[in-house]
């Protein structure tokens, strides 16, 4: 199984963490007088604990370059949850988003089933190593405009899935200045942030928003957060909205009811997280074991002529096999999917759901 | 510190997000924040407001944390890490399938075994304010409507309507007959919803009732059954408090009159359950909901939508431990009845004793008090008028009916499962005392 973008490298640090601190656990001998309070916890707020220890790890993940407030924590039924719940308090139904291609296809799903919404590809490009261009944005808006779409924000996801590249500080300052002139909100997926493993660093819209040159209207922008990626716990739903925009906040915490997290799930993590010595080691040894990951992997693949995309983040890699295409077309690219599923037994995932607009491209999780 | 430009008409936001269809302006809400500025303690803040407006169980915690002491393979993850890393990575949308066996066991355990579940069509949500509206997605389109009888749990407003833009149409009942549904009920609200071009899609029931803390009786589930069949519409059975049935009449579930009828492929299709560990096992904070459907497509299509909605792994491989044990759940169900029982018998005489009659109850986690006479006018704005009194002046949050969609005034929802029993007499006191004082101006 290639195609799923899991982090399972880092448990065993967890479990050793788990084993010294049986008092997170509301279940141990240790940890059950706090289980009453925290069974019938179910404030939308979410607990203060758990809030601010988010709060916290965010800021780390960003080696403290931004710092978050725990009171614009909204807390989701994972980043499913997040996607969904911003799309309803942003958008109305037929509105839509603009997306950079290629992209995650669960958000065909996440942003558009219930809530009606629209996505717009911005499509870019393997010529410039898939950068997202002024030229692009531009058309897509046009696109939108010309079918009397409304366009009411542009979702990025950085570091990038399935690229595994990090959007440069000036792409990004650009993105805000495309959002604030058209006046829509800009939604930052940055699920990925404590995957980055290597050069050049990530900078994180919050850091963005804080530079004096920019003009921003804070009311737009909002991140989507979650510990399923970064922490490798995607059964423990923990979804997060941040968002810069008070309103927002207030809607999306009436709409967490419909997803909220465990207060078990809470309790656990609020004291992880916490353990300042604990994330600092973890975030540092994550980063070390997925950088020797993804170099084992992309040399074995260069050695036998297959080129990846120059990534430095990501559970995965942009594999390029056009050259193993009978043709350029997506027709040739399933067909190569199937061989590869079938004769070479790896689940690999083809572009094409990525919504690629270049046929021969495939994600690989590592 | 970056730059703000000057906010032109402000960036908009959705039509969802604007609306009050979340419901909290209500006074149901405003009671909880009466709650929250001014709490109860017994020794750090006597004079503090009781909370009687939040529907908890609070009186077998102890059962619960036994069980964790004598199981602690239950929830933690044992000695080796790949059960923990197991248990972390699993998000299935299925749902583990030993908490699923688990859950439909103890549905069937507190139905006396007189309905199987199938574990296949057991789809896991967070908490019954997910499954709720995730059923109302599915069965309806905007602008259609289900018929809901009255009183009802505030929360259905939001639940059924903010994001589905699905619309409540109330099927009326009244004291006259202790609040049942009757068919004329059912047929009026019905025309109603089509007089206001509205497409019916199913009616929601709950069952025990809340506010009402009375089970339905066989004969109008019958009368529901065949109702629905005939309009071709659903019929969804919130049976959140199904395990808190403390004195006869026993509790019926649709599931167990489903079988008997002889039309039974016809009508199970548009069948469906909600139940959730909130109630019965006191455990509100680790939302665990459920939809049971009877009808494949909507068990198929309820869990690719449960995605939006799962419950933690780490929950599920703690309950599905819990649940499991027969011996611990039995006894649980039990004792948890006796105790709800001898609450309920203590707050109707408390209030007996204070000139206040109730709603004959059998179940649930409050009871439905008659206030009416306590009213300087059978109106909503008097109800209003003595619930404010009631909770600025007696210090107890109790829910009004009108919060509840009540046609009648006066009638109030007191819960008495949320605190100790020394707590509860506190209130019990307060409330005598303020109708004493009543007696005396008047």
């Amino acid at each position: 199984q290639m195609g799923l973008a899991e982090n399972q490298l880092c448990f065993n640090l967890i479990h050793e963490w788990l084993l010294k601190n049986p008092e997170a656990s509301i279940c141990t001998a240790q940890g059950a007088a706090e289980f009453r309070d925290i069974a019938i916890f179910q404030d939308y707020h979410g607990l203060a604990e758990f809030r601010e220890a988010v709060a916290k790890f965010m800021g780390k993940v960003r080696r403290n370059r931004a710092s978050f407030d725990p009171d614009r924590i909204v807390m989701s039924g994972g980043a499913t949850g997040a996607h969904e719940m911003i799309a309803f308090c942003l958008a109305d139904p037929g509105d839509a988003f603009l997306v950079p291609t290629p992209y995650y296809p669960g958000f065909d799903r996440d942003l558009r089933w219930r809530t009606g919404v629209k996505l717009i590809p911005v499509v870019c490009e393997s010529s410039n190593d898939y950068q997202i261009t002024i030229e692009a944005l531009e058309a897509a808006y046009e696109t939108a405009q010309e079918a009397d779409i409304k366009v009411k924000g542009l979702l990025i996801t950085n570091p990038s899935n399935p690229l595994g590249t990090i959007i440069t500080k000036d792409t990004l300052e650009a993105l805000v200045t495309f959002a604030n002139h058209k006046n829509i909100h800009l939604v930052c997926d940055e699920i990925y942030a404590a995957t980055v493993f290597s050069q050049p660093e990530f900078t994180s819209i919050a850091e963005i928003i804080e530079e004096d040159k920019i003009c921003c209207n804070r009311d737009l922008i909002h991140i989507i957060y979650s510990l399923s990626k970064d922490m490798g716990f995607p059964g423990f739903r923990v979804g997060i909205v941040y968002s810069y925009n008070d309103a927002v906040v207030s809607c999306a915490r009436k709409m967490s009811s419909f997803g909220l997290v465990s207060s078990q799930t809470q309790y656990l993590i609020a004291s992880m997280l916490a353990d300042d010595e604990f994330v600092d080691k973890f975030i540092v040894e994550s980063r070390k074991r997925l950088a020797m990951r993804h170099s084992f992997f992309t040399q074995r693949l260069a050695q036998v002529g297959i080129n990846c995309l120059k990534s430095n983040a990501g559970l995965f890699v942009w594999m390029d096999l056009r050259r193993l295409l009978k043709e350029q077309t997506f027709e040739a690219e399933m067909v190569l999917w199937r061989v590869i599923i079938n004769e070479i037994k790896l689940n690999v995932s083809p572009g094409s759901p990525f919504h690629c607009s270049e046929p021969g491209w495939f994600r690989v999780c590592f | 510190m970056g730059l703000e430009i000057n906010k032109q008409a402000g960036v908009e936001l959705s039509n969802i997000a604007v609306s009050d269809t979340h419901g909290e302006d209500s006074p149901y809400f405003a009671g909880w924040k009466a709650y929250d500025e001014d709490p109860y303690h017994p020794f750090d803040n006597p004079s503090g407001v009781i909370q009687m407006g939040l529907a908890e169980n609070q009186v077998s915690f102890d059962l619960l944390e036994e069980y964790l002491e004598q199981h602690s393979e239950a929830s933690t993850w044992g000695k080796g890490a790949p059960r923990f890393r197991e248990n972390a990575l699993f998000q299935d949308y299925h749902g583990l399938k030993s908490f699923r066996q688990a859950m439909a066991s103890f549905m069937e355990q507190i139905r006396g075994g007189r309905a199987k579940f199938d574990p296949e069509r057991i789809v896991l949500t967070a908490g019954a304010t997910a499954a709720n509206e995730l059923l109302t997605f599915i069965l309806a389109n905007p602008g259609d409507a289900l018929l809901v009888p009255t009183p009802y749990y505030p929360g259905f407003d939001r639940d059924l309507r903010w994001r589905t833009g699905v619309k409540i149409v109330p099927i009326h009942c009244d004291s006259s007959n202790n609040f049942q549904i009757t068919p004329e009920a059912l047929e009026s609200a019905y025309n109603e919803a089509e007089s206001m071009n509205m497409r019916v899609r199913g009616i929601l029931i709950t069952n025990p009732s809340n506010p009402l803390g009375i089970t339905i009786p066989r004969h109008v589930l019958e009368q529901l059954l065949d109702f629905v069949t005939l309009k071709n519409i659903h019929l969804i059975s919130d049976e959140i408090y199904s395990g808190s049935v403390f004195t006869s009449p026993d509790f019926t579930s649709v599931a167990e009159i489903l079988h008997s009828r002889n039309n039974v492929a016809e009508c199970a299709e548009r069948v469906h359950i909600v139940y959730s560990l909130s109630k019965d096992l006191g455990l509100p904070g680790f939302r665990v909901g459920t939809i049971y459907s009877y009808n494949d497509k909507v068990v198929t299509t309820a869990r690719r939508m449960s995605s939006f909605t799962l419950i933690s792994s780490q929950t599920q491989h703690l309950l599905a431990s819990m649940l499991s044990n027969q011996k611990f759940t039995e006894n649980y169900i039990n004792t948890n009845r006796d105790r709800l029982r001898r609450r309920y018998e203590m707050i109707v005489e408390g209030l007996r004793s204070a000139g206040i009659e109730c709603l004959k109850g059998n179940a649930g986690l409050f009871c439905w008090m008659n206030l009416s006479s306590f009213l300087d006018e059978p109106t909503r704005e008097a109800e209003l008028n003595l619930w404010d009194s009631i909770l600025h002046r007696v210090k107890l949050n109790i829910s009004p009916g009108s919060s509840c969609h009540c046609s009648e005034p006066g009638w109030f929802r007191v819960c008495f499962a949320n605190m100790s029993e020394h707590t509860l007499r506190v209130a019990l006191k307060r409330i005598q005392k303020f109708t004493q004082q009543r007696r005396r101006n008047n």
